[in-house]
């Protein structure tokens, strides 16, 4: 079972807002047991169709690398890049004619991270960032692929695509997190002059293991919309992946202070505060797995009213989501 | 969100880049024909571009303009060198002499290409230059210099390296020869002297184009132009 968790948000930019055109930014991702992928792509400003190409490349390439991640991984790297290439190609013609637009019309970018049994790929058409986190540290992987000025790049519709694209495999073994940044994002994560990566990635990374992936993408979408987006006019989108370390810590190895600050109680009267963080620890060890509250009540032999109310704080706090009537952290 | 409204990230965990600039030479011809009206209605055209890209608070960091005059006895002068217009006082330029049209030129073009390699250097962002080149006659300068200046402003125009403004002043300015400056753009003769109206749209361009995310090519504000050229 992968222990990988993956938020992600994108958020129309300040430019578009005014003028009243849709956010050309997507994201897409798809998890199982055994592999996750995201990606990222940002359609081009001029272009007329570049949402449906930014959507269009996010979604098929997430399910082409999650249904042939193993295959890929095997791949001579000059071969992987002809077979995408060839692909993405493809779904655009396809996409052009529907729409009945030209291809160019479709212009986006892609950065693609996955990552399966310890392994992972990562491809990039275009600007925006892609960085990894190796024992906690963060570096960039990938930098943006711009022209000479500011409003130039390449997109998945630029001919000789294969010679556009970089790609990176290896293992996850050190690795313990994936950022992808669209470059309105990139102009407050990314320091172009540096080339390095902006002290809070560190933090995406470590609270994207904390809280659960629903509430992890609200927090992102927020912090889009009120930090990212006040540096840039453009669009902005960000995919977080990251897996529990000795950087990126659960709840449950968090020291008792720490444990106080994510549930938001006092540290001072410490004996009340053991007594409830104890409780919490409690409930929290049965939902590794989805349970209704009936049946974490029988569990914990305590009231079901009990269970609720206690569920319902730390749902609120993010340590918590529900499906259906159905609990997990 | 839930009722914590939390925050991420704090202003100290992002990265400051520097805004990507858009370089802006202005090339005035300040010949002995432009004197009287014309010089005083330019440099209140001048200063009124300076304003509105101060009051834009998108231009105002992205804007970084140079003034070239040329005049004299075939003089071309950098009266003020690229800079953030925040750290520039509004040039006031004189009228006097001949038309070296071609060694005006030739200096825009070493400076804005200084320029780039000094963004280059820093690590900074910048979009396409612009040349705006303004003249009330016929260039009486160093023929060669003015076959050289021709050649190399139509040979980064078509790379897409440089935009180029040719404005006619007043009946007497040579369109054609102001065109030979511009293989993609027709020259535009300004409306008697609305110098104010044309700086005014210059900057509102320099802003949209401040604005302008990759793969966006910036459309110019041809309606604008109404309000200033002989259309």
């Amino acid at each position: 079972m992968t222990t990988w968790k993956v938020a992600s948000a994108a958020t129309i930019g300040r430019s578009h807002m005014r003028l009243g055109i849709p956010c050309q930014d997507a994201v897409f991702s798809i998890m199982d047991d055994s592999c996750c992928v995201s990606v990222l792509s940002d359609g081009a400003g001029s272009a007329s169709q570049s949402e449906a190409g930014a959507h269009l490349v996010s979604e098929r390439l997430a399910r082409f690398f999650h249904r042939s991640f193993d295959r890929l991984y095997q791949l001579d790297s000059q071969l992987f890049k002809q077979e995408v290439a060839a692909l993405i190609s493809a779904w655009i013609d396809e996409e052009a004619e529907s729409l009945n637009c030209q291809r160019k019309e479709l212009a986006a970018t892609a950065l693609v991270a996955a990552i399966s049994n310890g392994r992972f790929l990562l491809l990039h058409v275009g600007d925006g960032v892609i960085g990894y986190s190796k024992e906690g540290i963060t570096q960039v992987a990938s930098m943006p692929k711009n022209g000479e000025f500011a409003n130039e790049t390449v997109f998945v519709t630029s001919s000789n695509l294969e010679t556009h694209m970089t790609i990176f495999k290896g293992t996850t073994e050190l690795i313990d997190g994936f950022i992808l940044m669209s470059d309105g994002t990139a102009e407050s994560l990314y320091a172009k002059r540096q080339k390095q990566l902006a002290p809070g990635v560190s933090r995406l990374l470590a609270q994207n293991v904390l809280y659960t992936s629903s509430f992890m993408n609200d927090l992102l979408k927020q912090n889009l919309n009120h930090v990212i987006r006040q540096q840039t006019h453009d669009d902005c989108s960000l995919v977080v992946m990251s897996r529990p370390s000795n950087a990126y810590r659960t709840y449950r190895q968090l020291s008792l202070r720490e444990k106080c600050d994510v549930l938001g109680v006092s540290y001072l009267h410490r004996r009340l505060t053991t007594k409830r963080l104890e409780r919490t620890s409690y409930l929290l060890s049965f939902l590794d797995t989805p349970m209704t509250i009936k049946q974490l009540a029988i569990q914990m032999s305590t009231k079901p009213r009990f269970v609720e109310r206690q569920l319902g704080q730390l749902e609120r706090r993010g340590l918590v989501s529900q499906n259906a009537g159905r609990y997990q952290a | 969100m839930n009722e914590n409204q939390l925050m991420i990230l704090r202003q100290e965990d992002l990265v400051n880049n520097p805004t990507a600039r858009v370089p802006v030479c202005l090339c005035l011809d300040v010949s002995g024909s432009m004197d009287g009206a014309p010089i005083r209605e330019l440099n209140e055209g001048i200063r009124h571009f300076y304003e509105a890209i101060q009051a834009d608070e998108t231009a105002l960091f992205a804007a970084e303009i140079s003034v070239v005059t040329f005049g004299g006895y075939n003089e071309a002068v950098c009266i003020e060198d690229f800079a953030n217009i925040d750290r520039q006082s509004v040039p006031v330029v004189r009228a006097g002499g001949l038309t070296p049209l071609g060694e005006g030129v030739e200096l825009a073009l070493n400076l804005l290409e200084r320029r780039k390699q000094e963004y280059k250097d820093k690590g900074v962002d910048y979009y396409q230059p612009w040349l705006v080149l303004m003249t009330d006659g016929a260039p009486n300068g160093d023929a060669d210099v003015l076959r050289d200046a021709i050649q190399q402003t139509i040979s980064l125009v078509k790379e897409e390296k440089l935009t180029v403004f040719p404005i006619g002043i007043g009946p007497e300015a040579d369109m054609s020869m102001l065109g030979k400056f511009s293989p993609t753009r027709q020259p535009l003769r300004l409306q008697g002297l609305n110098f104010k109206e044309f700086f005014a749209w210059l900057s509102s361009s320099v802003s949209r184009t401040s604005m302008s995310t990759p793969g966006e090519k910036v459309k110019l504000d041809v309606d604008g132009m109404q309000g200033w050229a002989e259309l």
